[in-house]
């Protein structure tokens, strides 16, 4: 369906293609939601009214009027943010000289979630104003969460009024994939001609992916990544001797300097003469290398592609 | 290497639409977009499915079909209604073979145009209609593995903390695909690919062996996965999912160098809907003052805004060079990653996209499609395989869970969760709220229960991420909100009417008559939301 529900305003190229989310990480903890009222009652219409941007019907001022369920809710946006909403008949409504507060349970370990270890649980407490009905609060590292909304009194005295469901979140925190693997690398697209070695023009870069997904890097530690490399062919004989025997793979070519070439999918740079060149380990494998030009214009589409098959006996 | 087994290049295909019915008016804006993407992706690739089947090319293609699209692949209102529009659209061809009669190049393209609907309406004449039994007879013969994708299409992480109605949008799945094709479905399409912690126990109880997701969804899992998103993960509850590769789909998707974006390829932009006025094109073509699309596009994407005119067969002879480019790039990850794997493993690569991207937007897609599968018939690398050929849940010892992702942009809920759609959700929760307060131990007369299927539909259609999305894109935004206002209230009414037991009144009928979905949807479904 995405292809479609771009009509009239963007090429389908859009939809798939993944952009780092420029969400600011490093700023106050919570932030307001949007189109928060006033009162309650105004607020449920608000919801109604942004909806039609009309006058709501006859018939939903009836609905509304005669039904008030209560409800909180705890969604994950992504992995720094949780959204939190909620609605609270009047007659459970914040009692004088109290604040309203968001209470956030970390039940990673607590799958049956049963009220009387809430004490042992840990929390985070985020006081909210007192007429919102919903509002952003930012995710830490918990694997599953729930949310009270309640109040804090003079004397200090959390009153739970009404509790979510428990939900699974998601957080970078304490990630530790396999970035230099060979596998994670071709997942995501970068090593295609990364791993040339020496060139060193297009290393791949696992972190880079990682942080542009996690959207900032507060949440994210790069010194957590783990690398390893594949292991060279090699004989050894006691301690006093050793040999190693590696290869290395060059390929070059030509085209005109006005050209646009792609080796393995993606964008190579030409020389100022046109020419190209590069060089790679090459261990036992099958290497297959498609290279494909075009003219300045996008015309004469070309691909060549060599095939270099390496063994050890 | 050479005596391993060749790796599986998966090409998924992600066939979906919002329920767009609309009976109240004869002609509708959004109704159009059905019969855009049968003309234009459906039944070329029954085309070139066909085709394939009679060249004896081998390999199977994926294709997911949502559950509103199957209810709309049937609806008797619809067919009608796409047979006059088959009609309409061969008219306007004669029209613009007359109208392009003084100029050779454009002349040449109303002629391909003239042609192509002639040989779709015959194939829709064909086939009496039914795209579903077109499906399932290509899926006997081994060219089609037909899956389907969840209920109304909702986006299931912003549904977490209801898993009732996630359950009950699963039980419509396999519903619908078991009316449409006598069999329940073993794979299952993930709305937007948007998983969460914990999902896997609801698909695998409701009987699915496999589902798809974004690459982070499978990189991102614990324990980190060895091969990438190159070997199909056992998850926890016992299920199969594979990531994304993301080569292949930037290789598309990506606007600067996807290959939809060549000059040599149709235009998507310069309808002649746009260009001619009413007196020419017909009241049929315009909804209100808005001219409708009519599939007629005379030019090529040239690279610039002057635009050339679009030449049809230069445009599919370059589909066979962008498949032989896809294909060798596709062997290349096979020949690098085979050798690494061990010996009784091989590279499963799974490359999904939204069906309707070929043909409708890259109208030249089901040509690359049929291109693609005849190079890879050829390949000593790999071969193009039927997803319900991967290694299954049996065969798979460890066990992964995979990471909250999406495949939308910025990969985790944000197109669906965010400011401007989070009004959605509180009234989301009013409907499910109503509807639980309709649980009644009492025997219910049949009208009662017709009107909590009902509201149990209202509920569904409500889901659909697709709203949230074209709100979102800043994209038809104003009939999505409509919708969205629509189905809540909609809702209200048909629940007062069960409060108040006016069952019959006019206004819960025209509701009935128009939301039709899921016509067999019973209490065993709408119970699972209480």
């Amino acid at each position: 369906m995405n292809a479609k529900k771009n009509v009239k305003k963007a090429k389908p190229a859009s939809a798939k293609e993944k952009k780092p989310a420029a969400k600011p990480v490093k700023k106050e903890a919570v932030k307001p939601a949007i189109g928060k009222a006033k009162t309650k009652t105004v607020s449920k219409k608000n919801h109604v009214v942004k909806v039609s941007k009309k006058p709501a019907s006859k018939k939903e001022k009836q609905v509304l009027a005669s039904f008030s369920p209560e409800y909180l809710v705890l969604m994950q946006k992504d992995p720094n943010w949780l959204h939190a909403f909620w609605e609270v008949n009047e007659a459970r409504a914040q009692a004088p000289q109290s604040k309203m507060v968001l209470r956030l349970y970390d039940v990673s370990s607590d799958l049956t979630v049963r009220k009387q270890k809430r004490q042992r649980e840990k929390f985070r407490d985020i006081e909210i104003p007192a007429e919102a009905r919903s509002w952003y609060v930012q995710n830490k590292a918990a694997s599953r969460t729930r949310a009270v909304l309640g109040y804090v009194n003079r004397f200090g005295v959390f009153l739970p009024v009404l509790e979510s469901e428990p939900v699974s979140t998601f957080s970078f925190d304490g990630l530790t994939p396999s970035a230099e693997n060979v596998f994670f690398n071709t997942s995501i697209g970068r090593a295609g001609i990364g791993g040339f070695g020496s060139s060193g023009t297009f290393s791949p870069n696992a972190a880079s992916w990682l942080e542009s997904l996690a959207g900032s890097s507060e949440s994210f530690s790069s010194g957590s990544l783990s690398s390893h490399s594949l292991a060279a062919e090699s004989a050894g004989r006691g301690k006093d001797f050793f040999l190693w025997v590696k290869t290395r793979l060059i390929v070059y070519g030509g085209t005109r300097p006005d050209a646009h070439l792609q080796v393995r999918g993606e964008d190579f740079p030409l020389n100022p003469d046109g020419t190209f060149s590069f060089d790679m380990d090459l261990p036992d494998s099958t290497q297959v290398i498609p290279v494909f030009a075009t003219d300045k214009d996008g015309d004469f589409p070309t691909t060549i592609v060599p095939v270099v098959v390496k063994k050890t006996e | 290497m050479l005596s391993k087994e060749k790796a599986k290049l998966l090409l998924v295909l992600h066939a979906h639409l919002p329920f767009v019915r609309e009976p109240r008016h004869e002609r509708f804006f959004e109704e159009n977009w059905l019969f855009e993407a049968i003309t234009e992706t459906y039944i070329p690739l029954i085309q070139t499915l066909r085709r394939m089947n009679e060249k004896g090319i081998p390999g199977t293609l994926n294709l997911s079909i949502s559950p509103p699209l199957l209810h709309m692949f049937s609806d008797a209102l619809l067919i009608k209604r796409y047979t006059k529009h088959l009609q309409q659209l061969l008219i306007l061809s004669e029209k613009e073979l007359e109208r392009a009669k003084s100029d050779r190049a454009v002349l040449e393209v109303a002629r391909f145009y003239n042609s192509r609907l002639r040989s779709i309406s015959y194939i829709w004449s064909e086939i009496r209609a039914d795209l579903i039994s077109a499906f399932a007879a290509l899926e006997k013969t081994g060219k089609l593995n037909l899956f389907t994708c969840v209920g109304t299409h909702p986006f299931l992480p912003a549904y977490q903390s209801d898993l009732g109605s996630i359950r009950f949008q699963l039980a419509l799945t396999v519903k619908a695909f078991e009316k449409a094709f006598g069999q329940k479905p073993k794979g299952l399409w993930i709305p937007e690919c948007g998983y969460f912690d914990g999902l896997d126990a609801l698909i695998q109880e409701s009987g699915f062996e496999y589902f798809f997701l974004e690459t982070h969804g499978v990189l991102l899992a614990r324990p980190s996965p060895e091969y990438g998103v190159y070997q199909p993960l056992r998850t926890t509850a016992g299920t199969v999912c594979i990531g994304r590769d993301q080569s292949s789909s930037a290789e598309v998707w990506s606007r600067k160098d996807g290959y939809p974006g060549h000059p040599e390829y149709r235009e998507f932009f310069r309808d002649i809907a746009f260009e001619r006025g009413r007196d020419y094109l017909g009241d049929y073509f315009y909804a209100g003052e808005n001219p409708i699309e009519t599939g007629f596009k005379y030019y090529r994407i040239t690279g610039e805004e002057s635009k050339k005119i679009y030449e049809p067969w230069r445009a599919f002879n370059l589909t066979a060079t962008h498949a032989a480019r896809f294909l060798s790039h596709r062997e290349a990850t096979a020949a690098k990653l085979s050798p690494l794997m061990k010996e009784t493993e091989t590279p499963w690569i799974s490359c999904p996209y939204d069906a309707e991207l070929f043909g409708h937007w890259w109208f030249e897609g089901p040509q690359f499609i049929e291109a693609l599968f005849e190079k890879a018939a050829a390949s000593s690398y790999l071969e193009m395989a039927s997803a319900a050929g991967m290694p299954g849940a049996a065969s798979r010892k460890k066990r992964y869970v995979p990471a909250f992702s999406s495949w939308g942009e910025g990969g985790f809920g944000s197109v669906w969760i965010n400011s401007e759609t989070e009004w959605i959700y509180p009234l989301y929760y009013q409907m499910r709220s109503c509807f639980r307060e309709c649980r009644s131990e009492k025997k219910l007369s049949a009208a009662s229960k017709e009107l909590l299927a009902q509201m149990a539909r209202e509920i569904a259609l409500f889901m659909a991420s697709d709203f949230a999305f074209l709100i979102h894109n800043q994209s038809s935004k104003d009939y999505a909100e409509a919708r969205l206002r629509e189905h809540y209230n909609s809702f209200m009414i048909l629940y007062h009417a069960f409060r108040d037991g006016e069952t019959a009144s006019k206004e819960v009928k025209e509701i009935m008559e128009k939301d039709n979905i899921f016509p067999w949807l019973q209490e065993k479904e709408y119970r699972l939301l209480f």
